[in-house]
């Protein structure tokens, strides 16, 4: 544990008066951007990015980084009142938390779900607090060769393990690289596939894309279904939380399964999403009370919450180690990482120690002080809910246009989003995954240059990606994720078959 | 939507073959990478089109209310983004929301009307003179000395 003199360091940082403000800040801000619909943990990162340009590299992530936990949970909050998930990885948490807030038990499944979500929080931040120094010192043997590898793994677990349809996942992966190689290349200067417009020699800004895919997107998605608001009041008292927690060590289970779930989702790209929806599954299978599943049982809002922030949390430490982000928020963080100056990867921890450690404290407070802003304010932002529709959309489509202005102060990027807006629109209904486009983007050219980079030191032999035992295992099970769908297929096909012959 | 991936991926590749595709003096070329991923994303594109053709599952992409409802979104928003650049964020925003809360929306004129004037109003405030980040002007704000 090395960790420990970095920690305390890192704690120096955070708890000045100007980050713990930054905090609450950042939290309240997540909150009203996870209960809104059409602004999600992914864009309203991107959306305040341009924000934080000038400020210091620490501050700017302090601040994104509380707001992405106040979104989490201000996503959570809108699942159990109005079965409306403000968030995509709190979709698991409408399956039982809305039935429990029907029968009156409300705040007993908001308590739960907080409560929960800073236990994964916590679990999170204490196993990077643990493991970063090991990684990032690991990750200082890679060659441009491993880093293609794993850049190419992270590609592959979307593809194998996104839990969607695994050519829908491809397509949109291949579209956000072919997106990311727009504009100069950085190599040798030319203008690639500008076809001869001068707007597109900066490339495309990921930062406008998330804007329009995740922003605009997603309230076109939602002027499309329109449901009609069915929200249940709820006033969270001190008592119900103290009560709530009493219960918590009956959970324990449910709670380190779906922690140890999370942390692993996170850590591979597999992000919040796959991981609250797995751990579902899980506690379902293996619960006693698998019939209640469905109607309204508490461990059914404990599993998902967990691992949804346990993974939430995990997925900034390959994003700060290897430069590879596990989820599509991480991907943003990591984008900002670059824009602020800040190389991304193993010598991170050596150059900005202050940087990286000041981040990881400000994990364990602002979870802290995240659970505790939600618990005394969810009335007040459950009742932005009630404001219609119709207005609450212009509003956040204002928003999100000053937004993409503010990327670059230029109408063209403010154009790009809307048409990234209908783009997301189309894949959303077309149930093609949007954050493998969004990682592509921002991973793409750092894997196009670790490639050409490869290339170069071995002549243009592929064999470099198994040239030793270190990179050739990463490519190899990147390859057997991508081939993971298929050989699942034929494993299942092939059991019934087995079992009949053993009869 | 396969189908228009698929001639994305031909046109990356297209744009691609302008350039050095196979191996030049500094490794391998500007088109390289691009090509193969353009050529990847019209394989599997494909692919995906072929499936969904075999499957047969022709029904339909939404019910016309649908699409109304969405284009009475999409349509003054995008005008709205056009509007920006040449005439600056407030003017085209104060009718953009004046429109969308009491045309669309069918809010009463005191909320419509706040709206529209207290949101450019709250942005002012809080990116212009709290963060100092400008936002864009056009004829109006040069008008009235407002730089």
């Amino acid at each position: 544990m090395e960790g420990l003199p970095a920690l305390l360091h890192g704690f120096e940082v955070a708890l000045t008066a100007y980050h713990v403000g930054l905090m609450v800040v950042g939290v309240l801000i997540g909150i009203l951007v996870g209960v809104l619909p059409g602004l999600g943990a992914p864009n309203g990162v991107a959306l305040l990015m341009p924000l934080t340009f000038f400020m210091p590299p620490v501050s700017a992530i302090i601040l994104l980084s509380s707001m992405y936990w106040g979104a989490l949970l201000g996503g959570s909050t809108t699942s159990i009142l109005f079965n409306i998930p403000g968030e995509p990885s709190s979709v698991a948490t409408t399956f039982d938390g809305h039935p429990m807030a029907r029968q009156g038990r409300a705040a007993e499944a908001l308590s739960l779900a907080f409560l929960s979500s800073g236990f994964g929080a916590l679990v999170g931040v204490v196993t990077i607090t643990m493991v970063a120094d090991d990684i990032a010192t690991f990750a200082l043997r890679f060659s441009p060769a491993e880093y293609f590898a794993v850049y190419l793994l992270a590609f592959c677990a979307f593809i194998g393990m996104g839990g969607t349809d695994a050519l829908k996942t491809a397509v949109s992966l291949l579209i956000g690289l072919s997106l990311a190689t727009i504009g100069m290349d950085t190599v040798s200067g030319e203008m690639r596939l500008t076809f001869g417009q001068d707007e597109l020699v900066r490339g495309i800004s990921f930062l406008v894309a998330v804007i329009g895919l995740f922003g605009i997107g997603e309230l076109l998605a939602t002027a499309d279904e329109t449901e009609k608001v069915e929200g249940i009041t709820a006033r969270v008292r001190l008592a119900a939380v103290l009560a709530t927690l009493a219960q918590m060590p009956r959970y324990t289970v449910a709670l380190v399964r779906s922690a140890a779930i999370g942390i692993w989702m996170g850590l591979t790209p597999g992000g919040p999403t796959a991981a609250s929806f797995m751990s579902y599954g899980v506690a379902r299978r293996f619960s006693r009370n698998a019939g209640n599943f469905g109607r309204g049982e508490p461990e059914g809002v404990v599993s998902p919450e967990t691992s949804d922030h346990a993974a939430g949390v995990s997925a900034l430490l390959p994003m700060l180690a290897l430069g590879v982000p596990g989820s599509a928020t991480a991907a943003v963080m990591l984008g900002g990482l670059m824009i602020w100056g800040l190389q991304p990867g193993p010598t991170l921890f050596q150059d900005r120690p202050d940087f990286v450690w000041g981040l990881i404290a400000s994990m364990y407070v602002a979870n802290l002080v995240a659970v505790v802003l939600v618990l005394s304010t969810v009335p007040i932002f459950a009742s932005v809910m009630r404001v219609p529709f119709g207005l609450l959309a212009p509003l956040i489509m204002t928003i999100c246009l000053t937004g993409a202005w503010m990327v670059s102060n230029n109408g063209f990027d403010v154009l790009l989003a809307i048409g990234f807006g209908v783009l997301g629109y189309l894949m959303k209904k077309l149930d093609y995954p949007i954050a493998p486009l969004v990682l592509a983007m921002v991973l793409g050219d750092k894997a196009e240059d670790a490639f050409r980079q490869s290339m170069l030191m071995s002549q243009g032999d592929l064999l470099v990606f198994w040239s030793n035992p270190l990179v050739g295992t990463i490519t190899t099970v990147a390859l057997l994720l991508l081939a993971w769908p298929p050989l699942s297929r034929m494993l299942r096909g092939g059991a019934p078959a087995v079992r009949r012959t053993a009869q | 939507m396969a189908l228009a991936a698929a001639g994305f991926g031909g046109l990356v590749a297209a744009g691609a073959l302008r350039h050095d595709v196979g191996w030049g003096t500094t490794g391998p070329g500007a088109g390289y990478f691009p090509l193969r991923i353009g050529m990847l994303l019209v394989a599997v594109a494909l692919l995906l089109a072929l499936r969904q053709l075999s499957a047969g599952a022709a029904g339909r992409f939404a019910e016309p209310g649908v699409l109304y409802r969405v284009g009475s979104m999409l349509l003054p928003t995008a005008l709205f983004g056009a509007a920006i650049a040449p005439l600056g964020a407030y003017v085209p925003m104060v009718i953009y929301l004046l429109w969308m809360a009491r045309g669309q929306a069918r809010a009463s004129w005191p909320v419509a009307l706040l709206m529209a004037f207290g949101t450019p109003a709250a942005f002012f405030l809080l990116f212009e003179a709290w963060l100092t980040v400008p936002l864009a002007k056009g004829p109006l704000e040069e008008a009235l000395g407002i730089y």
